[in-house]
């Protein structure tokens, strides 16, 4: 725990953000695509991720196999669809991307609501989470632990994004990754070793051991999984941070070496857990299964440092959505200057995490998995859909953008209301009730489409047009001209005290020695 | 550009610069790209989401089929599709693009 503390505190230090936007939101656009790669990794596959994803595994056998191959195959959304035209239209925000060819007041307006409705569901949901695991795996049981334990996140959270920007939560981000692979290892290790299993009976092992949830409804799941996580705008600010979009290409293959093998390695240690658990008897979580003494404090240094690798990038986004989209462009009258933009974002970013951080300690006892599923739900219904015809449909227009957002969204939400996630089921958030019209708790396969009909419903209605401002937005796809550049490093700035450039100005971003673990 | 209502405030493009947008867009190299790319992206969208539909489907309905291969298989589908992807876009599509965007910025001084 100190030592997380410590890593942070050193990355905030070493990478304090200038007050200029390019720094701020995206740390000059700087990264290298293996950086940004890590972090795109380290960002994605949280902690709390790997644990549901092994409790899942170890519990049912196959049927928890593919979510975790659902996460792996998200990529590819990514990977073919939104990084490389995302960084050559997008700015900072959904919409500095949308308002190159859309009218900019409406559309900036729609992507700051979207984004920020993504932003409190999933960091509350992953608030309560990472917190309850928390106060599992360290013993502060009771609400109050709990609550405390929210509070440091969100302070260490803050303390990370009001100095650092996006600088100090790549850094975070990174390091993350790397904690996340020698934690993933060093468990793959215990289990195979000390437990004295070996990999081939293990897979022979894997049997479903609970009854199969509806095919439909768990493609539903997968597929939303697929499509939406690239679109959480978490992730996709994470594209905005290298030079350009051959980097952005590269650093999603580069995150995809790592899930490879670090999904196998999941598999591999659900499986083992349950093979002990078969063994043992008894089910217990599969961590505390697994970790005993030293490793279980290492383990809980990892949840708590990916947790705020994750809260931070959520809280940067937001934090710019809200100042660029909404503040600058419908309170503010024209642009703030720079400075003075960057201290509003900064002030936002405080405003907004206690948000989600009040609701997490009223939600503590909920089961608020289906926070989490809505929020990549209504990424994938309403952000990809958007984005998809803003840069390939030529007849897509501003009334279509806000119908397949707001539309979007509305369809999600009422679905999800009426799904077995909200009630008529024990593990719903109000189990007492039961208005569940809609079958699945997976609503993703009725509203992507949907969104996508609605967009199109939506620019056919309107019959107005831009061309040339479509022109300006394929070409920017496409091609990259005259999307914006690397910062390149200031000479003058130094750590003050060394006196030194805190990296070489060749390759301007070298980690800073002392911040990795 | 100005919706009426209060000001534009992000000013993103340049009036000279919209019109070298519209003529590349017209050029026959951006429309040799533009076809390629959708094509592609076309392809290998559909193939990719195929790919995952249909096993997810098959592993739940064929008992013959051994359902953790199937599992095992999709888990390392992107390291396959990422490598094409990455030497197919690196060959047909980056030296056109390039010689685009040269031609963007070359004409913009």
């Amino acid at each position: 725990m100190i030592f997380s503390l410590v890593i942070l505190f050193l990355i905030s230090r070493l990478s304090r953000a200038r007050n200029t936007r390019p720094d701020f939101y995206t740390g000059d656009r700087a990264f290298t695509a293996p950086q940004n790669g890590l972090a795109l990794f380290g960002t994605f596959m949280m902690m709390t991720s790997f644990l549901t994803l092994g409790d899942g595994i170890a519990s049912s056998g196959y049927d928890g196999v593919l979510p975790v191959a659902g996460f792996a195959v998200s990529w590819l959304t990514a990977l073919l669809l939104v990084a490389e035209p995302l960084r050559n239209t997008g700015g900072y925000t959904l919409g500095d991307a949308l308002s190159v060819r859309m009218r900019a007041r409406p559309v900036r307006l729609a992507a700051a609501v979207v984004t920020l409705v993504v932003f409190v569901l999933y960091m509350t949901g992953q608030l309560v989470a990472a917190s309850g695991l928390l106060a599992l795996l360290i013993g502060l049981g009771g609400p109050a632990g709990q609550a405390l334990i929210i509070a440091t996140i969100i302070g260490v959270t803050l303390l990370t994004v009001y100095h650092a920007g996006m600088r100090g939560t790549t850094w975070t981000q990174i390091i993350n990754a790397l904690l996340l692979f020698t934690a993933v290892a060093l468990l793959a290790y215990t289990l195979l070793s000390s437990h004295r299993l070996d990999a081939s009976t293990l897979l022979g092992d894997a049997t479903t051991r609970l009854p199969a949830p509806d095919l439909l409804e768990s493609l539903s799941g997968l597929l939303t999984t697929v499509l939406g996580h690239a679109v959480l705008p978490y992730l996709f600010i994470r594209f905005l941070t290298v030079p350009d979009a051959k980097h952005a290409r590269r650093s999603v293959s580069w995150a995809i070496w790592l899930t490879t093998p670090y999904s196998l390695l999941i598999v591999l240690i659900g499986l083992g857990a349950a093979a002990l658990e078969k063994r043992a008897g008894e089910a217990s979580p599969l961590v505390v299964a697994l970790a005993e003494g030293p490793v279980l404090v290492f383990v809980a240094s990892v949840v708590f440092t990916t947790i705020i690798g994750l809260t931070a990038g959520l809280a940067l986004s937001a934090g710019a959505s809200f100042t660029r989209d909404v503040y600058t462009n419908l309170i503010g009258r024209g642009p703030l200057d720079e400075a003075r933009e960057i201290a509003v974002a900064r002030r936002t970013v405080v405003v907004l995490c206690l948000l989600p951080a009040v609701g997490a300690i009223f939600l503590m006892r909920q089961n608020v998995t289906f926070m989490l599923s809505l929020g990549i739900t209504l990424a994938a219904s309403t952000i990809l859909p958007t984005l998809l015809y803003a840069w390939f449909w030529r007849g897509f227009n501003t009334v279509g953008a806000l119908w397949s957002m707001y539309g979007g969204a509305a369809v999600t939400t009422v679905l999800v209301v009426f799904s077995p996630a909200v009630s008529g089921d024990p593990l719903a958030l109000l189990p007492g009730a039961d208005f569940a019209l809609f079958p699945w708790r997976h609503v993703g396969v009725v509203s992507i489409p949907l969104a996508f009909l609605l967009g199109y419903a939506g620019a056919k209605a309107r019959g107005e047009r831009d061309d040339v401002r479509f022109a300006e937005m394929e070409v920017r796809a496409l091609t990259g001209a005259g999307a914006a550049k690397a910062v390149p490093r200031d000479p003058d700035d130094v750590v003050p005290w060394t006196g030194k450039l805190p990296w070489g100005r060749r390759r301007p971003l070298r980690p800073p020695g002392r911040g990795g673990s | 550009m100005s919706t009426g209502k209060g000001l534009e405030p992000y000013p993103l493009t340049r009036a000279e610069d919209t019109n070298r947008y519209v003529a590349l867009q017209r050029s026959p190299a951006f429309a040799r790209l533009r076809s390629r790319s959708r094509r592609y992206l076309a392809w290998s969208a559909t193939l990719y989401l195929g790919t995952f539909t249909v096993t997810v489907v098959l592993s739940r309905w064929m008992p013959g089929v051994p359902r953790l291969m199937c599992a095992l298989g999709l888990i390392a589908l992107p390291v396959l599709v990422a490598v094409v992807h990455l030497v197919y876009a690196r060959r047909r599509l980056d030296p056109l693009a390039d010689r685009i965007r040269a031609e963007f910025e070359g004409s913009r001084r």
